[in-house]
């Protein structure tokens, strides 16, 4: 039964430069969203900056005094720049990105606040923002209410008691504390004895987003091929099981061209990237060495091996393109969420880390980090090989049954 | 009227057959219940580990009893053993460990007596340095300064106003607790001034919606396959040709519309919702729009296999360019291009309502202008084969 094999092979063959083209694109789409996640990442300070705007009334010296002072001195310069503008401008900025949030101040707040009148600020931030700093606003603004607070309470209380005991304060007392406060506040890191162990978990963040993108890419390669694979018609199938060609037989040579087709496109996208890594100083060197790139290649084997069968299998329990589609993408989006391929997996509750652990595509991220993970277990590539031949018994199984049914109804 | 029903049935009536669709209905809500009562679990972007040296010291425990009571994107847990805290970051269990010492009151005291130079109070051991460390130590750091701020006080009246010497401790004390502001410092809104915009959810069930928006897009490409594969096989040759389009939008916007269904379930059994009545117009609109943009790509494509290889790079790009997981900051019009961007952004800006009436409008205006392009090309290219033949 050369001959099946032959016709599969030109059945992929045929497809295969429309989906060259649609897996270039594909890449690069998520080589953008790499590069975007790695930059947002990286320590260089100027990186991790975030920009909040001050908008309002920002005439007052002492509040432009406060806001260059925090600029200069204050542990907060690392990671968070105050920006002056005007409220249209701060909009604009917000909508395209430069900056993170704004804050608006009300009129006279300076003033009001000195005489106890604490005005609220709005702090604004895009509709359904998913930042890291929007998610965390609602902490820090109740933090700093309460830093706000307290010193406030400071200053008036020591006002109160003043007038209580008919003292004047000539000598500016009331003022002075608040800028005592000012200063404790910008001296607040220095109550911990902070001791960095240098130590990290083995793997680069950068290299985390790297594995887990590459897992998405890897499970969304094989949508394309749907037409060729996906099919209601089983009497082909019936005629050769007639003729003595088993189910596992066909499917493994379906299967075949498909993984051998799946590994040239990666072939075909990575390969540049291993030649550009080894002849550049690029931000692609920097993820992995050549040496790590190429293990990282040869890794992707038991991995599409996998992915092939799985898809496979779900064009069969689809039965048709549009079912196809759906359930493949639908179950690889599910498995790629959970195995952080968008939200990095230590971000998960404990439970589904440990369930992420058995996924396919958790055993897949885990394959490919084998490649820069020094003295690590092999037993993802055991656990993804598993996976690679309990979807293709699964896929017989759903054949067989279907072929039987078929034979039932036109036999 | 009875007309429209019928065909509301038929179309609604040839999906429902599909098992595959069924299928996604059943899932997306059973997956987002799932993944709602995963984000219940404890989690977060860090662990920090709390660990006291006197489990008795009133401000380490009240310290200790507000962390791990709030509800944070820190994930704080507890040991007895300030030694255990210190080795669970050694062994990766923990990111960070935080320790407070014994008599934490007189060691705040004399942290801002000494003008703040003998700090060491608190023991923060980390494994390395990130954002997400910086910003729990900023936590922590804006914690302990409500309790150092009455140790600033009276420190300073003591330290400059000789005249209120006389007042014990505890008198001057009463002046500062007796100090009440009942109102929040932040107010939080949107740029057009929507302050209602709080959805109470974990930063897991964040990019649900967006998700939801994609899947909906996908059922809708899904369905235009559908319409593509039963107009090869003749199922509309009886309807006239110039009602071909609206037969074709009918088919995919009936199909979004009971996805819209489930999708609504989703959000208010997940809790990613403003309010469950806005939805409804919302999602309504939102099927409006999305057949739209199926029906315009069902004729850019035109055939099934185009239309299935397209569809994954899709998908992707709308993830990518839609502010679902990450925002790029890609200039507004590349994001307004995708369904799931209005979808998105309509509960915290209505206008994005009326921009998905324009939107669905552009859509299946291009979409019919295409088609008959394509007619008029296919007429000219038979004339012009008759003429020759």
């Amino acid at each position: 039964m050369k001959s099946y094999f032959s016709l599969q092979w030109k059945r992929v063959m045929k497809v295969l430069p429309f989906v060259s083209v649609v897996t270039v694109v594909l890449f690069a789409g998520i080589a953008v969203v790499l590069s975007g996640l790695i930059i947002a990442d990286q320590s260089d300070d100027k990186n991790m900056k975030l920009r909040i705007g001050v908008t309002g009334d920002t005439d007052n010296s002492i509040l432009k005094m406060a806001i260059a002072a925090f600029q200069n001195f204050d542990e907060s310069r690392f990671t968070i720049t105050f920006v002056e503008m005007e409220e249209k401008q701060a909009e604009k900025e917000l909508s395209e990105g430069g900056v993170t949030a704004y804050l608006i101040l009300p009129d006279d707040f300076v003033e009001k606040a000195m005489r106890g009148e604490m005005e609220p600020l709005y702090y604004v931030t895009s509709a359904g923002a998913t930042n890291i700093v929007t998610m965390f606003k609602n902490e820090i603004t109740t933090l700093v209410t309460d830093v706000v607070v307290s010193s406030q309470k400071g200053s008036f209380g020591l006002q109160e008691a003043l007038e209580d005991n008919d003292i004047a304060d000539t000598e500016g007392w009331v003022d002075e504390l608040a800028v005592e406060y000012v200063s404790a506040i910008m001296q607040r890191a220095k109550v911990l004895a902070v001791n960095e162990l240098q130590i990290t978990s083995g793997v680069r963040i950068a290299n985390l987003y790297l594995c887990s993108l590459t897992v998405l890419f890897l499970m969304l390669l094989g949508l394309p091929f749907v037409a060729v694979y996906a099919r209601r018609d089983r009497s082909l199938n019936v005629l050769l099981v007639s003729r003595g060609m088993s189910v596992g037989k066909q499917l493994y040579d379906e299967w075949l061209p498909h993984f051998l087709s799946l590994l040239g496109l990666a072939a075909v996208v990575f390969v540049p990237v291993i030649c550009l890594s080894a002849t550049s100083n690029t931000m692609l060197a920097d993820l992995l060495s050549t040496q790590e790139w190429l293990r990282y290649m040869i890794l992707f084997v038991p991995v599409l091996a996998m992915v092939s069968a799985f898809n496979l299998f779900i064009f069969e329990v689809g039965g048709n393109v549009v079912s196809a589609t759906l359930l493949h993408f639908f179950a690889a989006l599910c498995m790629c969420y959970v195995s952080g391929c968008f939200y990095p997996v230590f971000t998960f509750p404990r439970a589904v880390q440990a369930m992420e652990r058995f996924l396919p595509t958790g055993l897949a991220r885990e394959t490919l980090m084998l490649s820069f993970k020094v003295d690590a277990a092999f037993y993802p590539v055991i656990g993804v090989v598993a996976y690679g031949v309990l979807f293709f018994a699964a896929a017989c199984a759903v054949r067989t049954y279907k072929v039987r049914r078929w034979e039932g109804v036109c036999g | 009227m009875k007309r429209w029903f019928r065909w509301l049935w038929m179309l609604s009536k040839r999906l429902y057959k599909r098992a595959a669709f069924l299928a996604i209905l059943l899932l997306i809500p059973l997956a987002v219940l799932a993944l709602d009562a995963a984000a219940q679990a404890n989690s977060g972007f860090i662990h920090v580990v709390l660990s006291q040296t006197d489990p008795a010291d009133p401000i380490s425990s009240a310290l200790v009893e507000r962390f791990m009571s709030e509800r944070s994107l820190i994930l704080f847990s507890y040991v007895d053993d300030p030694r255990a805290a210190t080795d669970m970051v050694i062994t990766g269990e923990a990111d960070a460990a935080w320790v407070f010492p014994n008599n934490m009151e007189e060691k705040m005291d004399r942290f801002v007596t000494s003008h703040y130079t003998r700090g060491g109070v608190v023991t923060v051991v980390e494994r390395e340095q990130t954002v997400f460390s910086r910003i729990a130590r900023e936590k922590l750091n804006f914690a302990l300064q409500h309790y150092s701020a009455p140790a600033c006080y009276l420190n300073f009246t003591r330290d400059h106003v000789e005249q209120l010497d006389a007042l014990t401790d505890e008198q001057l004390m009463t002046y500062f607790n007796d100090v009440e502001f009942n109102q929040e410092l932040f107010l939080f809104r949107t740029p057009d001034g929507n302050t209602s915009v709080e959805v109470d959810n974990n930063y897991l069930m964040a990019p649900v919606r967006g998700l939801l928006g994609v899947l909906m897009v996908l059922c809708g490409l899904a369905a235009a396959l559908f319409y593509l594969r039963d107009e090869e096989k003749g199922t509309f040759a009886l309807v006239p040709l110039r009602r071909r389009g609206w037969v074709a939008y009918a088919c995919l916007f009936i199909a979004v519309l009971n996805v819209s269904v489930v999708t609504w379930l989703a959000l208010v059994c997940g809790g990613i919702t403003t309010s469950a009545w806005l939805e409804i117009p919302i999602l309504l609109l939102y099927a409006v729009c999305c057949a739209a943009f199926c029906l315009l790509l069902l004729r850019l494509c035109g055939s099934i296999r185009v239309l299935a290889s397209v569809l994954p790079i899709l998908l992707t790009v709308m993830i990518v360019a839609c502010p679902i997981f990450f925002d790029l900051h890609l200039d507004l019009w590349i994001k307004l291009l995708f369904p799931p961007t209005y979808f998105v952004s309509a509960p915290f800006d209505g206008w994005y309502l009326l921009y998905m009436v324009a939107y669905a409008a552009v859509c299946v205006g291009l979409a019919f202008g295409i088609r008959r392009l394509t007619e008029w090309w296919r007429m000219q290219r038979t004339r012009k084969r008759k003429e020759k033949g």
